[in-house]
């Protein structure tokens, strides 16, 4: 961590600690597991590590994908919690019976969400010619608008055809968006090579389109080696430059990490994280409020399986790895998020209760805490009979939300979890969700935030040494702040933390 | 280019090939000891071997780098061990005690092999997958011969005498499906096929019973397809070639195994561990441990020396080992990712 940053950092997390964290962070009160999915089909998630999030008014979304008859291929449903409730299942990409392939179909949706409030969903389809041309797809939907279920409202986005690799398949789209507002996909692709796919991502720039021209040149080549690279997560800082892991074989499998310069539009040449070279699982990356770049994988390198972490400060230096779970657990697929906090929630599931029946569990992280090494604050999220797999998670104001796999009701389906420090039931943590402080657009580039949520009061917005800098008065309804301070000028670019009447706060981000 | 160079010249020195028969090395030169005996386990998606050592019970879980896409793993002999490397179109022969390559034998571009069968002290038969055919190598030399072919989409093999049995899957395309499944009887020594036998959908693997019947797992169509068929064994007379029994396991059962006390062990990615008597073809009751009965399971061997029954399980990257007698979980450990193959090597003093 560079001066500037721990400069930084003291005074945020100081603050923090004082209107956020007056509750031990790690003591979320869970509400029962739920089953989204609810029928007698497979149903699939995971890998994409976002099939699932809070969007800007608190409302969770959750898509997975389903397979039916006839032909056992999948398609993409929804489901949203608004108001306590959560919606019915909704079809969102469907397939058609004359679609080609077996098995195939639409799969790995994930979702985000830009700062204008649009959702885009992203997952990979086999629709172009089964097995031989997998592409991925993209449709979005405009804030408080509903889903075009209809094909036309769905964006091919890799166009390719690359027939001499038997397979011109690009797999598992995970999407991020950067600060203002610009989507990167990243996802692995056997267009250049039908054994051993490449690294791809695409950008959509803030304000603009997709590049579908035909061709290779439409899409950023992240790797370039003859290995095959797979199962990439990505994250994006607050000066957008996104960060990206994912998994190769060839000497062994091992994890490489690679960052994009928003100014150049070029990709880094991919670094090994991992020493070891015993890698089993897919690594995730989440991006903290520092620019710290925190990457979790499973490793076998003591004998069983462990997770372990490796953070790569802003400046680009490496730390040490960190073993963080027991290697006689058998951890893996982890995945990551940060909260509006700074937290970093991280799930996986691990055989401690017994190596056949994985449960799921979740860690917390304070932003200027060191990795806990021990398994002592673990949150247990499953309790299923049977194995949970293929965690997710996702935060937002202090409300977490875990998504997962399993087949205690004999097939797969898709359960959640929601824990919240003020929540003792689903429909009490959602409220809490739906209803907290939010600011928006965030960051903020303009000059006006609007607030909702607040409790009629007063409303301070505070920097990020405590100073309260403006203060201003909520009644019912959204109100605005200009970016001012009580003495007149317009606020410096930074940090700044909104508290109302019921010591709710919410971060808001001013760019310059 | 280089495999396909290789190829070329493999087909037209194929009259050469043909090796005068030669005793292989039981034991390389300068050693003295039989390899420790191991459970060695294919991680289909990391793309590495683990091995469990049976004398200590200690677990490696990398214990070597494998080809791409690696699939099965044989013994042969005391000495060496097979292993394809489905990607690579190669089936790799390693030394049993270091695990390292001693010969990489190419199989031929977009062969896609599934399975090398050692039936002498030095040749085994390949199932070509994607080329439909099967080839013969000398995994001491290390070279294949011509390939013979068979129909669509080989498989599991099991020798009985001169003869081995193919399992063709009749796997012809994602959109098409699955054509007839069959069995193709080969002559070792004729090099020919002289039967082939209608058998389920999509037949994957084949063992052989204490009483000399070929056993014929039989997949199905995982669910799919406006006619869905579900898992089934056909039960062979190697004799006569006719179907004798069919046995209705239904699920997906992809891998299975034989025991001289006449149960088969049947391992699926749907449908669990299962097992049936190998002479009635009865299913026998589930397993006491439901753990068993969840799916995800990948690959199935048995111990005859313990009376073991050694299993996989794909998603949660476990070796489990089953008292064969008592149908319980005797121990289990963390492998590498996406076991595929589970082997017990035991060299013959």
């Amino acid at each position: 961590m560079n001066l500037l940053a721990r400069w930084i950092v003291a005074p945020v997390t100081t603050w923090l600690c004082v209107i956020v964290c007056a509750d031990d962070a790690l003591a979320l009160s869970w509400g029962p597991e739920t089953n989204l999915s609810s029928t007698s089909t497979d149903s699939e998630t995971g890998l994409t590590h976002r099939p699932l999030l809070f969007d800007s008014a608190g409302v969770l979304h959750v898509a997975w994908s389903e397979r039916s008859a006839p032909n056992q291929n999948y398609r993409i449903l929804t489901r949203w919690l608004e108001g306590g409730a959560w919606t019915d299942p909704e079809t969102i990409v469907d397939y058609f019976a004359s679609d080609p392939g077996v098995g195939g179909g639409a799969k790995y949706p994930s979702l985000v969400e830009t700062p204008s409030g649009e959702l885009h969903l992203f997952w990979h389809d086999y629709r172009v010619a089964g097995i031989h041309n997998v592409e991925i797809f993209t449709k979005m939907r405009d804030a408080e608008e509903a889903w075009n279920p209809d094909r036309s409202a769905d964006i091919r986005l890799t166009t390719t055809d690359h027939p001499e690799t038997l397979g011109d398949n690009g797999y598992v789209p995970v999407p991020v968006v950067a600060p203002d507002g610009a989507i990167h996909v990243t996802w692995y692709d056997f267009r250049f090579d039908g054994l051993a796919a490449e690294i791809l991502a695409k950008t959509r720039p803030a304000g603009g389109v997709w590049d579908l021209a035909p061709g290779d040149d439409a899409d950023d080549r992240v790797t370039t080696d003859a290995e095959h690279s797979e199962l990439v997560d990505v994250d994006v800082d607050a000066f957008g430059r996104a960060h990206a892991v994912w998994r190769t074989l060839g000497a062994g499998a091992r994890v490489h990490f690679a960052s994009r310069d928003p100014s150049t539009g070029l990709w880094s040449a991919p670094v090994l994280v991992d020493t070891s070279g015993e890698t089993a699982g897919a690594p995730a990356v989440v991006v903290d409020s520092e620019g710290e770049a925190h990457v979790v994988w499973p490793d076998s390198r003591d004998g069983g399986r462990a997770l372990f972490v490796r953070t790569r400060e802003a400046s680009g230096t490496w730390g040490a790895e960190q073993r963080l779970t027991d290697p006689a657990h058998g951890a893996d697929e982890p995945s990551m998020t940060l909260d509006d906090s700074g937290t970093i929630q991280l799930v996986w599931h691990d055989g401690r209760v017994s190596l056949l029946n994985r449960e799921v569990f979740l860690r917390s992280k304070a932003l200027a805490s060191p990795w806990d090494g021990s398994s002592a604050q673990d949150e247990r999220i499953s309790n299923a009979s049977g194995a949970s797999v293929r965690p997710s998670v996702t935060a937002r104001n202090g409300v977490v939300a875990v998504l997962w796999k399993d087949a205690r009701l004999g097939n797969n389906e898709i359960f959640v979890r929601i824990g919240g420090a003020l929540g003792t039931s689903v429909d009490e943590t959602t409220a809490t969700a739906a209803a907290a402080l939010h600011a928006s657009p965030n960051p903020v580039r303009g000059a006006l935030v609007r607030v909702s949520g607040a409790a009629p009061g007063a409303l301070g917005v505070f920097d990020v040494t405590g100073r309260r800098v403006r203060s201003l008065r909520a009644s019912d309804g959204p109100i605005s702040w200009s970016l001012d301070t009580d003495s007149g000028g317009r606020v410096p670019p930074g940090v700044y933390f909104l508290r109302d009447a019921e010591s709710r706060t919410a971060r808001v981000t001013v760019a310059r | 280019m280089k495999r396909l160079v290789a190829w070329l010249a493999c087909l037209v020195l194929a009259g050469c090939l043909e090796e005068p028969e030669v005793v292989a090395p039981d034991r390389p030169p300068g050693t003295g000891t039989t390899p420790a005996p191991r459970v060695l386990v294919v991680n289909s998606l990391s793309e590495t071997l683990s091995s469990l050592d049976l004398a200590t019970s200690e677990m490696t879980v990398r214990a070597a780098l494998l080809g791409r896409w690696p699939s099965r793993l044989e013994s042969a002999g005391n000495e060496r061990i097979l292993a394809v490397a489905s990607g690579d179109n190669a089936v790799d022969v390693l030394d049993a005690r270091s695990l390292a390559v001693v010969h990489s034998i190419d199989i031929g571009i977009g062969a896609n092999p599934w399975h090398a069968l050692p039936y002498s002290n030095r040749h085994a038969i390949v199932s070509g997958w994607q080329a439909h055919e099967v080839r013969r190598i000398d995994w001491v030399l290390g070279r294949a011969s011509a390939p013979l072919p068979t129909h669509a989409g080989p498989e599991g093999i099991v020798v009985s005498g001169t003869l081995a049995f193919v399992a063709c899957t009749g796997y012809v395309g994602g959109d098409e499906g699955y054509e007839t499944g069959r069995v193709d009887v080969i002559d070792l020594d004729a090099w020919t096929v002289v039967r082939s036998i209608d058998v389920g959908r999509n037949p994957q693997d084949l063992c052989m019973d204490a009483s000399g019947r070929v056993h014929v797992l039989c997949t199905g169509t995982y669910g799919a397809g406006s006619k869905p068929e579900a898992g089934s064994v056909h039960i062979v007379d190697a004799n006569s070639f006719a179907v004798e029994a069919v046995v209705p396991l239904g699920g997906s059962p992809g891998r299975f195994v034989c025991t001289d006390a006449g149960i088969v062990w049947v391992a699926g990615f749907e449908g669990g561990v299962r097992r049936y008597d190998a002479e009635s073809g009865a299913i026998l009751p589930e397993l006491a441990d439901a753990t068993l009965a969840a799916a995800g399971f990948s690959a199935v061997d048995w111990d005859a020396t313990t009376d073991t029954i050694w299993l996989t399980h794909f998603e949660l990257d476990l070796l489990l080992a089953v008292d064969a007698s008592s149908g319980a979980i005797d121990d289990q450990w963390i492998v590498g990712d996406g076991p595929g193959d589970v082997l017990v090597f035991r060299p013959e003093n």
